[in-house]
């Protein structure tokens, strides 16, 4: 059940995406997500899937494992998707494109996550987003702040899976009944999580300022060096780019 | 009340079994202690036995009913079953309506609800005053009597209770295991896991062991802890420690008040 | 070396004075020695410790690391070096995806070059024994070796003293062994000072002083014999035992023995002398 939930978790390989720089990896997701929302044609979105693929394939991690990870988010798509047909949306490529864009990006922002892990993310996303740091934007902090989520999300997950069992084990009725009674079933699990959420961010805080965060300036120990595969990330990034945007105007 | 608990077997995972081929069978009125290091399979069995997850193999009877002919959503108020620091599940305003909110989920009326919760409060000791309170404002061995109470309240036949004393001061242990002694007396069955050989030891008349997901001893107290294989308490610890030094004391010794007893014995030869 | 000095200490949470967590603690903790701080739930232990490296500031009274008052903002971060905390909860202590990068995280913060963080990182995984996973995610390691990463993340600060806020209390009997070695070996052959707050009586035995809180005051400072002498006011404010000096207590009752025993070669002696 919840504990399966694959979104945000890194999960050890050795696939060729594993060996890309976090800040490619950001770079082309984000080329990626941009390449999905101007496609316009059947080409386009044969390109778009095949390039998918084609990086599943490269992550060696298996279509099942996402799938099943991805499972909660699907049911949200799949309703957005019947609202978007029972509003008026009776194009049916349009329909199945809009589908797709949805699941493309999530399916890639997936596969980031799976072979990056957070701390590099967040590395990546400092050094990649360093300029605005000239403007005052907080870089580091945001940064540090996503890497900590993402590391405390199997924690929590682990937890809500405890809390859920220990109320089932109490009768309670999760997510039965009419929408009052779901919603009102929610409570004994979202109480017991929400506390002990802040019992746990109030005990990093003090571990962390214990370990000397942010009394001074900051080294960073593992330096990011780009390799050749990464010029190939980026090329093949902006060539799908390219390509999706000459679908959109000229095709 | 009966339960017994034939060639079970239960995996999380294709290939890795957490707990393997265990059988016993567990008489009314009586309090077990499950003893088994982490990762022994002790909190599977509790979840089996509670019914919040199926045997991948095996079968487990209720009075003789297979687990899979009873009604899935009834078992839990019949096997109770208390997590490893419960309080962390308390949700409610206050104390007694966080109690009744098992009595509630078995459909019994608000008001019988709340009786019930009441008469679970008393049972663990947890004055009238602090009834109002919201559970968060409770101290830590109080939060958790309240937890147990929570359990209590739904009147099961079985009692299951994991780690139930970790983290609590003697006083709080002392307390929590004089509730399970009254609850037995009043004819339940009790069944505690724990990785302590000595609370096994102290409060347990029989005692399974469990090790790497398999049963490796099960009987009565004293007849388990004799066994060489079987991790040993302190007072035994102690015992043995004496018995080197050429003072002889019977074995296996449970508790250290029996300890000094056997050493007056010795003194007084 | 660091000497710490707790001078009549009251804290409290709000401004009410009637709530006190602390009140008028005063208490020297030698550089080198290895001090266990025992009392029942909510007597204040816990505040204390975090009085030590400056997380808590007292509400009135001193406390100072070295000659550096805690109250002088520019010392926290001498203080914080020089005073390592760890918790309850491992997890909630681990901030790293990877064992070594999460023991970098403090070597980082004092802004280390690359290659005395690798020094330190791999000096301290060592010492905790866990270098051979430093490449594994915490998510995948026991109860005592999360505990273990925890102590290896303040070790690699270079600290002089190690305080332990109930660090072992959600461990398993294998995993609190584990850490107790750990702090053995510190204590006695790398010089630290250790500040043990514990509730498992077993434990205070290791070190050579108790400090029993109640109430937000000391009740009792002494040696480990000294304290456990005194096991009435100990029993009285609900305190376990450690086992040997419960059973002496026991015998004591029967008037077989007239003192207090902490292991065999104390306790047979006694015996022998009554058979």
């Amino acid at each position: 059940m919840i504990r399966d939930v694959t979104l945000g978790r890194f999960l050890e390989g050795d696939g060729v995406l594993y060996k890309l720089d976090p800040r490619t990896k950001l770079m082309g997701l984000l080329l990626y997500i941009v390449s999905l929302f101007v496609f316009k044609t059947w080409l386009g979105f044969t390109l778009t899937l095949v390039f998918f693929l084609v990086l599943r394939k490269l992550s060696k991690i298996s279509f099942r494992y996402m799938l099943k990870g991805l499972k909660p988010v699907f049911f949200i798509i799949l309703f957005a998707t019947i609202l978007n047909v029972i509003l008026g949306q009776s194009d049916w490529t349009k329909t199945l494109f809009t589908l797709w864009r949805m699941i493309g990006a999530v399916f890639a922002s997936n596969l980031l996550t799976l072979t990056t892990r957070p701390r590099e993310i967040s590395d990546g996303l400092e050094k990649g987003l360093s300029f605005l740091s000239i403007i005052h934007f907080p870089v580091h902090e945001l940064a540090t702040i996503i890497s900590l989520a993402f590391r405390f999300i199997p924690i929590l997950t682990e937890e809500a899976g405890r809390v859920i069992d220990a109320q089932k084990s109490r009768g309670s009725k999760i997510g039965e009944g009419k929408i009052v009674d779901k919603a009102k079933s929610i409570m004994p699990i979202i109480i017991p999580l929400f506390i002990s959420a802040f019992r746990r961010s109030d005990e990093l805080a003090l571990a962390m300022d214990s370990r000397l965060y942010g009394s001074g300036k900051r080294s960073v120990w593992k330096k990011m060096e780009y390799s050749k595969i990464d010029i190939y990330g980026y090329m093949v990034s902006v060539l799908m780019l390219a390509l999706m945007i000459i679908d959109r105007c000229v095709l | 009340m009966k339960l017994r608990v034939e060639s079970v077997s239960y995996s999380y995972r294709k290939g890795v079994e957490a707990l393997s081929d265990v059988s016993f069978s567990v008489e009314q009125g009586t309090i077990y202690g499950i003893m088994g290091e982490t990762g022994s399979g002790k909190s599977t069995l509790l979840k089996l036995l509670n019914g919040l997850y199926t045997p991948t193999k095996g079968k487990i009877f209720l009075d003789d009913r297979e687990y899979s002919s009873i009604t899935k959503s009834t078992l839990p108020f019949r096997v109770g079953l208390v997590f490893q620091y419960p309080e962390s599940q308390l949700f409610e305003e206050s104390v007694i309506l966080d109690v009744a909110f098992g009595p509630k989920n078995k459909g019994r009326s608000k008001e019988e609800a709340i009786m019930d919760a009441e008469k679970a409060l008393v049972t663990v000791g947890l004055k009238k005053d602090k009834w109002n309170k919201s559970p968060f404002n409770l101290s830590g061995g109080e939060k958790r009597r309240a937890a147990l109470a929570g359990v209590i309240a739904m009147n099961p036949e079985v009692l299951v209770l994991d780690e139930i004393a970790a983290g609590l001061d003697k006083e709080g242990k002392d307390r929590i295991f004089s509730v399970l002694e009254k609850l037995k007396k009043e004819g339940k069955t009790i069944i505690f896991v724990s990785h302590s050989p000595d609370d096994v030891a102290r409060y347990a008349e029989r005692v399974l062991v469990l090790n790497k997901g398999k049963l490796k001893a099960e009987g009565e107290v004293r007849e388990v802890f004799s066994s060489p294989s079987v991790p040993k308490n302190q007072s035994e610890v102690i015992a043995s420690e004496i018995r080197e030094k050429g003072i002889n004391l019977p074995s296996p010794i449970l508790t250290l008040e029996e300890l000094s007893d056997e050493i007056v014995k010795v003194i007084d030869k | 070396m660091a000497d710490i000095v707790l001078d009549n200490c009251f804290y409290s949470y709000s401004n009410s004075l009637e709530e006190k967590v602390l009140s008028g603690v005063s208490l020297r903790v030698e550089a080198g020695s290895f001090i266990s701080v025992i009392g029942p739930n909510g007597s204040g232990k816990s505040t204390l410790a975090k009085l030590l490296n400056g997380l808590y500031i007292p509400s009135s009274g001193i406390v100072e690391v070295d000659g550096l008052s805690t109250r002088e903002k520019k010392n926290i971060p001498q203080i914080r070096r020089k005073v390592a905390l760890l918790f309850q909860n491992p997890d909630n202590q681990i901030v790293g995806d990877t064992v070594e990068d999460d023991t970098a995280f403090g070597p980082e913060n004092l802004g280390l070059d690359r290659d005395e963080i690798t020094k330190r990182v791999e000096d301290s995984l060592s010492k905790v024994g866990l270098l051979e996973k430093r490449k594994m995610s915490p998510n995948t390691l026991s109860g005592g070796e999360k505990a273990r990463l925890g102590i290896a993340g303040v070790l690699a600060l270079n600290p002089e003293v190690l305080v332990l806020d109930e660090a072992t209390a959600m461990l398993d009997p294998e995993g609190r062994k584990e850490v107790m070695a750990i702090l053995q070996d510190l204590w006695k052959y790398q010089g630290k000072t250790i500040i043990l707050i514990t509730h498992h009586p077993e434990e205070t035995i290791y070190g050579e002083r108790i400090v029993v809180l109640d109430k937000g005051e000391i009740k009792l400072d002494g040696s480990v014999a000294e304290v456990y002498r005194k096991s009435e006011t100990l029993k009285k404010l609900g305190l376990e035992l450690p086992p040997y000096v419960e059973l002496s207590l026991l015998l004591k009752e029967k008037g077989v023995i007239d003192d207090i025993a902490f292991d065999s070669s104390s306790l047979c002696p006694l015996l022998e002398s009554k058979i």
